[in-house]
């Protein structure tokens, strides 16, 4: 998804909600009663599991990694209970800071280069209780980063600070970026879009990750205009959202 | 990745809406290839003529036709002397069949009659006796003239061969009948031989033959027992003439001394009665012997009776006597005193001898008669046990005979019948074409079929599309939907997430829709294009046979 978030005020804290997290009151009820049983589930799941940092990856990019970690971060925030903290680790290529209306920069690349300190890097978020990290200077090669002793003892640092830990990565088959976390993270979030993403990919990534190291998956862009248990539930209890051009 | 196996009907029809615009573009395709196909395919006329042939009024049962053959045959026989190289040129020339726009090049002329009988057809309806032949040609008025045309030379070629092939039977016929004719009269030659020469010994004489054998049988024995008579009487007469011999030899030993006596000098002649009586009756005696055991053809017992003739006659025939010996007076007056001392005895001996060679005649005669008739009963034996045979033989004879009779009788009837076929053939009474339906002149090509190949377009457009899009969704390796997931993994599912139709969404979704309306531009364009080239082409043809 591409946000024009070029005429955006660069700041920590915005007046208006981001523009990648869903609006309760004009987006598509379906999609918000989803996100908040992504959320019920993922608490579900992680208690059960005693799980408190998890990634969110995908095979290939596009297919909602960015938008599905932002939003269940916000939701389980949201709350009110529980601290939450979203960390950017897409070092190549990530929207999650525009999409979030923070400034990337300075981030976790900064960090882990050694040039600023975390508390410089965590930043408040437009909603109370979510905390984010952006991933700073885009960088073409993080891996000598991930090999430094700041990056080893980053997450244990962060473990303990935080109720909920939502890493949006890079997508596992073109970069192994998603790979170097998996010993510092407790398990994934997997993201597939349907009509999208290629099962080959899906199943050699889904072989890398680990499959009892996936939480679950969410299953993005799947069309619900003729699904008839939708438009019996959710048509009719529902009233359609604004088209937003 | 190849389709799921538990896909509903419901699946199965996202699959063709999503694929829709495949299909849609795969029948364009086609539609626009079917075009293309009308457009270059030339427009073929077709003419047809229907012949129909008429059976002969006289019904088969009183006249045969003279040609053999149904319509099938028929036509087998015609087509391929109406369909002759030599033939088919004479129409290509004559008519222009394939003059095109390049007139001095002329296609080689194996090549020409080929092509000309491919756009030759001929189809027989057996159950109204009619065949019918087309002939297909760009030109409409090429196409009914050639069709006529080829339709004359059939009726032509039926005219011919019907004459020919009576002709051909005539001869046939009268060449065998004469070879038949001779065969029988052979044959009945040497079936009359036969008969002469064994006629004794054919079939129905063996009774003959039979009672013959049995007539020749008791005459045999007849003359058997008449034989044995008459021997009994030869010996009982030979016997009577022994003891004669002896009583005269007694008489003239007791008187023989008394004549001596009275001459003297003829001592020497005295002795010749007694030894000639004695040597008679020694001869007489040993013939009676030797008859009773051999045959009359005896050298000995022939000796014999010579010398006993010799012998006789020098005793009781003196004139006889005195012409072989020279005539003495002394001696005939012996002779006479014998012959008055033993005249009763002679004249008894004398019948007994005359008896005697009576009965041997009779015997001799009886003997030859035996062999005779046994020679007879042997000949009729023989041919009696030829008869079988000879029945055989005369039968085998017979057989053929009625055989090659029965040849010639049945060419005879058959040439009978072809001459009067032949006679009816010349009042035109026998089967023959005429033509039902004259050629047409083609108002409508037939050639290309717009309406089978249209369907035929859309069919296999259909197929296409609808292969093809399954064919592409089995090669569509991504996941749709959480169904196509959960088949293919077994991870669990946390949410499913609708699609967002921002203004992304929305972008991509006008992009699509613009590549396919220009995609459909393209191929309305295309088929308007070809449709008006098609219609030109047609309304061009028409026009140009409507001047």
């Amino acid at each position: 998804m591409k946000f024009s978030f070029l005429r955006r005020k660069k700041n920590d804290h915005q007046d208006n909600p981001p523009p990648l997290v869903l609006n309760a009151q004009n987006c598509d009820p379906y999609l918000s009663e989803q996100i908040r049983a992504l959320r019920a589930r993922y608490e579900k799941r992680t208690e059960a599991l005693d799980w408190k940092v998890l990634a969110v990856t995908s095979a290939s990019a596009g297919e909602g990694k960015t938008f599905s970690s932002a939003n269940l971060a916000v939701n389980l925030a949201t709350d009110g209970r529980k601290k939450v903290l979203l960390m950017d680790f897409d070092l190549r290529n990530s929207e999650l800071a525009k999409g979030m209306g923070i400034s990337s920069i300075p981030g976790l690349s900064e960090f882990l280069s050694g040039t600023v300190q975390l508390n410089e890097i965590v930043r408040n978020s437009f909603y109370n209780g979510l905390y984010v990290i952006p991933c700073g200077a885009k960088i073409s090669n993080p891996t000598d980063l991930f090999t430094k002793i700041t990056f080893k003892t980053f997450f244990k640092e962060i473990r303990n600070q935080y109720d909920y830990i939502i890493v949006d990565t890079p997508p596992v088959i073109p970069v192994s970026d998603a790979l170097i976390i998996r010993e510092h993270v407790d398990g994934f979030i997997f993201v597939v879009r349907s009509g999208f993403a290629n099962y080959n990919l899906i199943k050699q990534a889904v072989d890398e990750l680990g499959e009892d190291r996936i939480l679950g998956v969410i299953v993005n862009g799947v069309k619900l205009e003729r699904n008839r248990f939708y438009k019996r539930y959710y048509g009719k209890y529902y009233t359609p959202p604004q088209k937003n051009r | 990745m190849p389709l799921r196996t538990d896909l509903e009907p419901k699946e199965y029809l996202d699959i063709i809406l999503r694929r829709k615009w495949v299909i849609i573009f795969s029948i364009l395709f086609v539609i626009c290839m079917s075009l293309f196909i009308l457009i270059i395919t030339p427009v073929m006329f077709k003419s047809y003529t229907t012949v129909l042939i008429i059976p002969q009024r006289v019904p088969d049962a009183y006249v045969r036709s003279t040609a053999s053959g149904w319509i099938e045959d028929r036509l087998a026989t015609l087509g391929p002397l109406v369909m002759s190289r030599t033939r088919l040129l004479k129409v290509i020339d004559e008519y222009g069949v394939f003059k095109g726009k390049q007139k001095h090049i002329r296609p080689p002329e194996d090549i020409m009659v080929e092509l000309m009988r491919k756009k030759i057809e001929l189809s027989v309806d057996t159950r109204n006796d009619s065949f019918t032949l087309s002939f297909a040609h760009q030109d409409p008025m090429t196409a009914m003239l050639v069709t006529k045309r080829l339709a004359s030379f059939f009726m032509e070629e039926n005219l011919k061969m019907r004459e020919r092939q009576a002709e051909e039977t005539s001869e046939f016929l009268v060449t065998h009948m004469k070879e038949a004719k001779e065969k029988s009269e052979a044959q009945e030659e040497k079936l009359r031989q036969y008969k002469y020469r064994y006629l004794d010994e054919l079939p129905g004489q063996a009774d003959v033959l039979l009672r013959n054998i049995k007539g020749f049988q008791i005459e045999y024995k007849n003359l058997n027992d008449r034989l044995r008579l008459a021997e009994e009487r030869k010996a009982n007469l030979e016997i009577r003439n022994q003891s004669l011999n002896k009583t005269l030899s007694s008489i003239l030993a007791d008187n023989t001394t008394s004549y001596t006596s009275e001459s003297s000098d003829e001592t020497s002649d005295m002795a010749q009665p007694p030894q000639t009586l004695t040597e008679l009756d020694r001869k007489q005696a040993r013939l009676a012997e030797l008859s009773q055991k051999y045959t009359d053809s005896f050298p000995e017992i022939q000796q014999l009776k010579v010398e006993i003739r010799q012998l006789e006659e020098r005793l009781h025939y003196p004139k006889k006597q005195d012409s072989t010996i020279k005539t003495d007076n002394r001696k005939f007056n012996l002779n006479r005193f014998y012959q008055r001392l033993l005249a009763p005895e002679s004249e008894e001996k004398l019948f007994v001898r005359e008896e005697i060679s009576k009965a041997e005649k009779e015997i001799g005669a009886l003997k030859k008669e035996l062999k005779g008739v046994q020679e007879n009963i042997n000949k009729s034996q023989e041919k009696l046990s030829n008869t079988p045979m000879r029945e055989q033989e005369y039968v085998a004879l017979t057989r053929d005979f009625e055989n090659h009779r029965r040849v010639f009788e049945e060419l005879k009837r058959k040439k009978l019948d072809l001459d009067l076929g032949e006679a009816i053939e010349k009042t035109q009474e026998q089967a023959r074409f005429q033509i039902l339906d004259p050629a047409n002149l083609p108002t409508s090509p037939f050639s290309p079929d717009v309406s089978r190949i249209f369907k035929f377009a859309l069919l296999g457009g259909i197929a296409l599309g609808f292969g093809g899009a399954l064919g592409l969704e089995a090669l569509d390796t991504k996941i749709r939907g959480t169904k196509d997931f959960k088949y293919y993994c077994q991870i669990p599912i946390l949410a499913i997430l609708p699609v967002i139709k921002g203004r992304e969404y929305s972008r991509r979704m006008r992009m699509n829709k613009m590549a396919i309306a220009g995609g459909l531009f393209s191929f309305i364009i295309a088929i308007s294009i070809l449709l008006i080239v098609y219609s030109l082409k047609t309304n061009k043809i028409s026009l140009f046979w409507g001047s």
